[in-house]
Order: C-alpha cells, then structure tokens, then sequence
C-alpha cells in the first residue's frame, strides 16, 4: 500500500520531485520572506528608540 | 564606494545579459519555429529541404502502428483526416503514444508523404478523466474517440 | 488618484498573518490530501496527472501576477503615485517564483507524457520569456541607484512584458504546440471530470492564499524599508 504510493505505477519518481520541489521551494520563500519582515520590523523598532 | 560600484556593474551586466538571452530566444527560436509542428496538409504545401529538420504532427491512424521485428522499425501513419504521412522511426516509442491520439515526429522529410523520424513525442489532449468514467462512457457508447 | 497606503488595513492584516499562514497551511494540506490520495488517476497519463495539480495553479497566478504587475506599473504612469511602485515590486518575486514552479513541474510532466523534458514550442518558450521579464523587472530595481529613473525604467518594462500575457494565454490556440490547449475555457463543460477538478480548485485557493500571505509580507517589508529611509535622511 505505501509502497504502491511511492511508486505510482512508474510515476512516483517524476510526481513525487515535482511535488518535493514545488513544497520546498514554497518553505524556502515563506520562511525567508518571514524572517527577513521581522528583521526590518525590529530594525524600525531600534531606529525609533534611538530617535526618541 | 567601489565595492558598491562593482555591484552595481556586475547587476546592470547581468540584467543587460538577462535581456538579450530573452530577445534571442524570441528570434532564434520563435521566428522560423513559431508552429512547433506541420500538420500532413501543410507538409504537402511546404517546400521540403531533405537536409532541415521538421516536425510533423496529428493523429496516429487507427490500424496502422506496425513494428519490425528484424528491422527493429517501428511504422505509423499520421493523418490529420485530409492528408496522411508514413512515418518510419527507430528508437524508444513514449507510453502514451497510441492509435488515435496526438503525435509529434521529429526528423527528416524524405518526400512529402514519407518520413523518417528521429524522436517521436506524443502529443496530449486537454480531456482528463478517471478510468471507470471512460468505461461507463465506452459501456453507454458515449465515448467518441477522436 | 493620490491615495495614501490604507496603513491601518496593512498593520491589521500584519496582526492576523500567523492566522492567514496557519488557514492556508490547513488548506494547502487538504489540497495534498486530495491531489495524492483521494482523487483518481487519469486513464491515459495515470498517476502522472497529479502533477497538474501543482502545475495549473502555478501557472495561472504567474499570469495573474504579471497582469497586476503590469496594471500597477500602467496605474502609476497616469497617477505618478508611488506606492504602485510598491505594489509592482512586492509581487514581482513572488510571480517569479511561481513561474518557475510552473515551469519546472511542467517540465517534469513531459517526461513521462510528452517522452522530452523541453520542447520550444510557442507555449513553453514565451512562459520561459515570463520568468525572464520577472527577473529583469526585479533587477532594474536592484541596478539603477537613481530611484526615479528606476520607477520610469520598470514601470515601462513592466508595462512593454504584457504583451506575453496574451501570447502565452492564446498560444495553444494561434500555433501548433506540443502544449495540449486549456481544459478549463469555458465554463459550462470542462473537460476534466468532477472528481479531479475538486483537487485542482482546492489546490488553486491554496495558491491564491499562499500568494495573499506572501504579498502582504513583502508589501510590509518595502514599507519600512521606505519609513527606514526617510528616518535616516
């Protein structure tokens, strides 16, 4: 059963890295897009204590 | 500041090359190419150069995909209902390549009805539908073939 | 139109982005769910089919993108107002990204379906083109130090790009191409069967979320860049 997923009739090979590439590279973005908002949040954050 | 300079440069260079990649796969490729395939009625109204490589595509005709045992050559016609083309080929035939559907062949032209491929891709319908679906129709008799 | 960016919306939406990630976490989820396991395999192509489940919405929301792109950059043209700059400029990497997923998964479906990896058919190549316009988009940005000519430069590259949009659309129509022409056209009678076209919209609201989710983070973010930038003057 799980090994029939895997292999898809032949498939698997091909619908499984599409489906590996596509979700990685949708964590990827996701996770640097995040990161690099709250970077900048934190950057206006200190500029506006030091300006105050 | 060069540091600066230098990033600007290799950026402006970069995007300069990004451009003229895009233009050039726009006029190498679009411009004599633009029709990825000759259906069999357009073959016959092409001037045939032996020596250029084209494509040809349409339907696999029903009752004529046969293969050679000792040749090893496989042959099909494609048709597109007014005008047919005898395609020899020999190599690896795609799985979905069937009687009735779309193909596409690459290779030379020996004259306008006759061919000899060098790869044959098969060419997919926009239908998508589960198997019990297709045997229900076929059952109904609903399901045309094209 | 000198509108200002409606800021309260933007901090109100930035409030409930864990919210929205999580909603279209759970929806991408249920899509997989529905793509892999609870849908049929196609009678011709098999289990291979699924990969349009990733492909299709991909490839509609590069499109989609590009014409908000191009609709912002044309916008700011007439109203010289900035923030269509930001708009364009948040959704360029993001349509960029798509587009390469579409064309990579698709790439990978014609493997098996096609029996080639690539062909330079009318469809393909000028999909290939919209990545190329994406990235040229972003990178006028990135080179040109005198932001005012860069708003001119892009906003007309932007702009010039569209002219893909109906190619790419219609390119299975005007031209032979190995690329099968659209399932999805009209809408009284797809030619794809229910069980498969619940995956695939379920699979599309996902991308639609995933994409929302993504432009409101990248719009955030040019924000402050530009509230940093006036605070350093």
């Amino acid at each position: 059963m799980i090994s029939d997923l895997f292999y898809m009739n032949g498939y698997g090979v091909y619908v499984w890295s599409a489906y590996f590439f596509t979700l990685i590279s949708f964590i990827i973005l996701y996770y640097y897009y995040y990161s690099s908002l709250l970077k900048k949040e934190q950057e206006l954050k200190n500029l506006q204590l030091k300006n105050e | 500041m060069s540091k600066k300079v230098k990033k600007r440069l290799i950026t402006i260079l970069l995007s300069v090359l990004v451009l003229l990649i895009a233009t050039l796969l726009i006029t190498i490729n679009l411009r004599d190419n633009i029709i990825y395939f000759y259906s069999p009625s357009e073959l016959q109204e092409t001037t045939i150069n032996k020596r250029n490589i084209i494509r040809v595509g349409g339907l696999v005709k029903d009752g004529s995909y046969k293969y050679n045992d000792k040749t090893k050559i496989y042959s099909f016609v494609i048709t597109d209902n007014s005008n047919e083309v005898n395609v020899s080929f020999v190599g690896i035939i795609p799985n979905l390549f069937a009687e009735n559907k779309g193909v596409v062949v690459e290779g030379l032209a020996i004259d306008k009805v006759n061919f000899t491929a060098l790869k044959v891709l098969a060419k997919h319908d926009e239908n998508y539908m589960p198997p019990e679906v297709i045997d229900a129709l076929k059952q109904e008799g609903q399901w045309q073939e094209e | 139109m000198y509108f200002k960016l409606p800021n309260k919306i933007i901090d109100e939406l930035r409030r409930w982005l864990p919210i929205l990630s999580l909603t279209t976490l759970i929806v991408f989820l249920v899509g997989l769910y529905f793509s892999i396991l609870n849908s049929p395999p196609d009678y011709l192509q098999g289990d291979s089919m699924r990969i349009m489940y990733i492909h299709v919405p991909a490839a509609w929301l590069a499109l989609g993108s590009y014409s908000f792109l191009a609709l912002s950059c044309v916008c700011w043209f007439i109203f010289r107002n900035p923030n269509f700059n930001l708009f364009a400029k948040s959704i360029a990497p993001i349509g960029a990204i798509f587009t390469l997923i579409a064309l990579v998964t698709g790439s990978i479906w014609g493997k098996p379906t096609w029996g080639t990896w690539w062909a330079w058919d009318a469809r393909l190549t000028s999909m290939l083109i919209l990545f190329f316009l994406y990235v040229a988009y972003i990178m006028t940005w990135q080179s040109i130090v005198n932001k005012e000519l860069a708003a001119k430069i892009s906003a007309a590259l932007g702009v010039i790009g569209f002219i893909n949009i109906p190619i790419i659309k219609f390119s299975v129509d005007w031209w032979n191409t190995l690329h099968q022409p659209a399932t999805i056209s009209k809408l009284s009678a797809p030619s794809i069967h229910i069980s498969m076209l619940t995956p695939l919209l379920i699979m599309t609201f996902a991308y639609i979320l995933f994409l929302a989710t993504l432009f409101l983070i990248r719009l955030k973010i040019e924000i402050i860049e530009q509230k940093i930038l006036r605070a350093n003057k």
